[in-house]
């Protein structure tokens, strides 16, 4: 074959081979060099193996020419797809591509794409098969998002049958929790109806009946705080605490109690770090210690409990730790995962024996995470716990505050501290009328009571001027908050406060936006009543 | 467009930014498909609004986004099966590049209706290549760009690429200078 012929030959089959008269190799094609450099001087059918149609010699080879065959490479896998073309020169010309079977094949030869001649379509199978790859790793793709969307629908389901479980045993419970003082209340109630009952038996029915209210009351509080922390609608009310001081009033709050039950309650305020006011919420954190040391107190039945404050400053910022130590009758380790869990208590029966919502420490978490901290809980069964209430807020700036004694406020009023005043009641239950007017006027006021908002208002004529409104807000006809809208606009200026049993903080805010300056809570104690009545109460 | 390119950009974004980010590109772009099939042809329109708003919520402008997109773009493909293709069709910047039209005219041929753009690649007597795109859309040459450099990276090679001719200025195509300066090029 001369230089042009054969470079024709290279350049339309770059993996062709060239076969002499004798059957030995003579040249090969500059990609097939690629694949077997040492071909050339060695004879063909010793390197390859014509496999369709079988043939095993020269002379069978060349009566097949112009037939397509299929040629192995011997030692390899490889295979060639491709004629055999006879010269006139007698010598044979093997024209070939790679035969591409899979994906696997494609890439098990040492050349590329640029080793095909360009006519050569096996290149373009080449691309299709990888085409393909890319299609099933696109579907694989595809099935796993599927499936990842059917995992998360599937944890959604779980999630929200699990919220919905919760909900029913929260339900239940609350049912649960409110039938049995509202029981006792109704039973007593019913006790007292018999007029042949004595004196002592009557007080100490009265006293039940009072106790379970003041527990009714509690508990609904407690469900109340729960259910606004939960929707996130509980304020966080910052101004500068000095956490020791609130620690203190806690500690003396709690004290009587356990002093009574025998029990040493201490404090310690480790460092000066703990004096350094900071911005965050005082009566959140007293809410949280209260209930976590009193909680401390309620089930330790010998030896005592300790608080210890310590804090850290880091730059502006400081982290405050009050851990709370007793001698109680710890937690079993089953239960301390579901702890801070409504109506999760060790043991009913302590629940009984103690008293208590079973909604303190679901609270005190919630409240521990508004104040950006947490609460966690160490215990041992029979050798007592350790309660860590942590939280970290800005240092206020103040000027580090000194011990100081916090006096206890006066927790009741003496009689005639209403001397003089005049007050108008609004409200339509009569029975509220007489608890309400009757508290107030043994008091020393001067007590008027209207039945409704309308001949409420009605009396604002201009001379009408009491020193005080207590307005209830739910009243037929025109409710308490139009009433104070309307005895607003007639002139008066002084003190409207709404009392009423609906906790809402929208009603709240309508209250006050129609003039009233304070928001109270049904049912409300004497105390309580008579420190609104002299502008002494903080409403809600 | 090939699924793959919206695929591919999106994959940035995800990796780069999160999911949210992409959620809030595909929402400001007003595409609607949350997955892209990557053998499947969508109209050119939704790859420029996914590029543009991508821009947008970056904070880059829209050039710079689709040069790092090309950057991306060598990342995405060389992990996809089209990286063997790639790598056969060369073992470096120098090889590769002026294998890259017979790339996309493989592609081409064997995907009767996928619009491929055509390159030409031409040597410098300083050892430079001279690389040439043609292509029916508009407004890609800054992806070319970041093509060109995320070629270089696959390799480990240190190219320097700037643009010569811009069709966006002009010109009847762009024109792109790869250089060598580790070779003194």
């Amino acid at each position: 074959m001369n230089d042009e012929s054969l470079s024709i030959i290279q350049t339309l089959f770059p993996f062709h081979v060239l076969v002499g008269v004798d059957g030995g190799i003579v040249h090969i094609g500059k990609s097939m060099a690629k694949v077997m450099p040492d071909a050339v001087g060695t004879p063909f059918l010793e390197r390859f193996e014509v496999q369709r149609p079988r043939l095993s010699t020269m002379d069978e080879v060349r009566a097949r020419c112009d037939e397509l065959v299929l040629v192995g490479i011997r030692g390899t896998k490889l295979q060639l797809r491709g004629q055999f073309m006879q010269l006139p020169s007698g010598e044979m010309v093997f024209a070939c591509a790679p035969r591409i079977v899979d994906q696997t094949s494609v890439w098990s030869w040492p050349v590329g794409i640029p080793d095909f001649a360009p006519h050569d379509g096996s290149a373009d199978y080449a691309m299709v098969i990888e085409a393909t790859n890319m299609q099933l790793n696109d579907l694989e793709r595809l099935v796993n998002t599927l499936q990842e969307k059917e995992r998360a629908e599937r944890e959604l389901r779980r999630v929200a049958e699990e919220a919905n479980r919760t909900k029913t045993n929260f339900l239940a419970n609350i049912s649960h929790e409110i039938r049995t003082p509202m029981t006792a209340i109704l039973g007593y109630a019913e006790l007292l109806r018999d007029p042949s009952i004595d004196p002592t038996e009557r007080t100490d029915y009265v006293e039940t009946i009072r106790r379970n209210g003041d527990h009714l009351l509690a508990i609904i509080n407690d469900i109340l705080d729960l259910s606004k922390v939960e929707a996130g609608r509980f304020d966080i009310d910052m101004s500068d605490v000095v956490v020791p001081d609130v620690v203190r009033d806690v500690v003396r709050l709690l004290n009587v109690r356990a002093i009574s039950q025998g029990v040493t309650l201490t404090h310690v305020i480790e460092g000066d770090a703990p004096r350094i006011p900071i911005r965050s919420d005082p009566v959140r954190i007293r809410q949280v210690l209260l209930n976590i040391v009193g909680n401390a107190v309620k089930f330790t039945e010998q030896g005592g409990v300790r608080v210890v404050v310590s804090a850290v400053p880091r730059g502006s910022r400081m982290e405050t730790v009050v851990s709370v130590h007793d001698t109680g009758c710890g937690i079993p380790p089953e239960i301390l995962p579901t702890l801070f869990e409504p109506f999760c208590q060790s043991d009913n029966s302590y629940t009984r024996r103690h008293g208590g919502t079973g909604l303190g420490l679901a609270i005190s978490k919630r409240l521990a995470t508004l104040l950006g901290g947490r609460i966690e809980v160490a215990s041992e069964p029979r050798r007592g716990s350790v309660f860590t209430f942590m939280f970290e807020s800005d240092v206020s700036g103040a000027a580090p505050a000194h011990p100081s004694e916090v006096e206890m406020p006066a927790s009741r009023a003496p009689r005639g501290v209403l001397d003089g005043k005049h007050i108008l009641l609004v409200e339509d239950s009569i029975d509220s009328q007489r608890i309400l007017s009757a508290l107030m006027s043994l008091a020393g006021a001067r007590v008027d009571v209207a039945s409704d908002g309308l001949s409420a208002v009605g009396r604002f004529d201009g001379t009408y001027c009491p020193d005080l409104v207590i307005m209830d807000v739910q009243m037929p006809g025109i409710d308490g908050i139009e009433a104070t809208s309307r005895i607003r606009s007639r002139g008066f200026g002084g003190r409207i406060v709404a009392l009423t049993a609906a906790a809402l903080s929208q009603d709240r805010e309508r209250a006050l936006k129609a003039g009233c300056e304070g928001f109270y809570l049904k049912p409300i104690s004497r105390a309580d009543l008579l420190a609104i009545c002299v502008g002494d109460a903080g409403s809600l | 467009m090939l699924g793959m390119v919206n695929h591919a950009l999106q994959e940035m974004v995800t990796e780069r930014h999160g999911a949210t980010a992409w959620d809030v590109i595909r929402a400001d772009a007003g595409v609607d498909d949350r997955i892209f099939v990557v053998m499947k042809q969508y109209p050119d329109e939704v790859t420029y609004k996914l590029a543009g708003a991508t821009a947008k919520a970056l904070g880059v402008s829209v050039p710079d986004a689709l040069r790092a997109f090309g950057q991306f773009w060598i990342v995405y493909a060389e992990r996809q099966p089209w990286g063997k293709v790639m790598h056969s069709m060369g073992k470096s910047v120098r090889e590769l590049l002026p294998a890259l039209n017979a790339l996309h005219a493989r592609i081409a041929l064997a995907f009767p209706g996928v619009d491929m753009p055509q390159f030409r690649a031409e040597p410098n007597a300083d050892g430079s290549l001279q690389v040439h795109y043609f292509s029916s859309r508009p407004g890609l040459g800054p992806f070319v760009h970041g093509a060109l450099e995320g070629i270089g990276a696959m390799y480990g090679e240190v190219v320097e690429v700037s643009q010569l001719e811009d069709r966006a200025a002009g010109a009847p195509h762009d024109v792109f200078l790869v250089k060598f300066p580790e070779v003194g090029s």
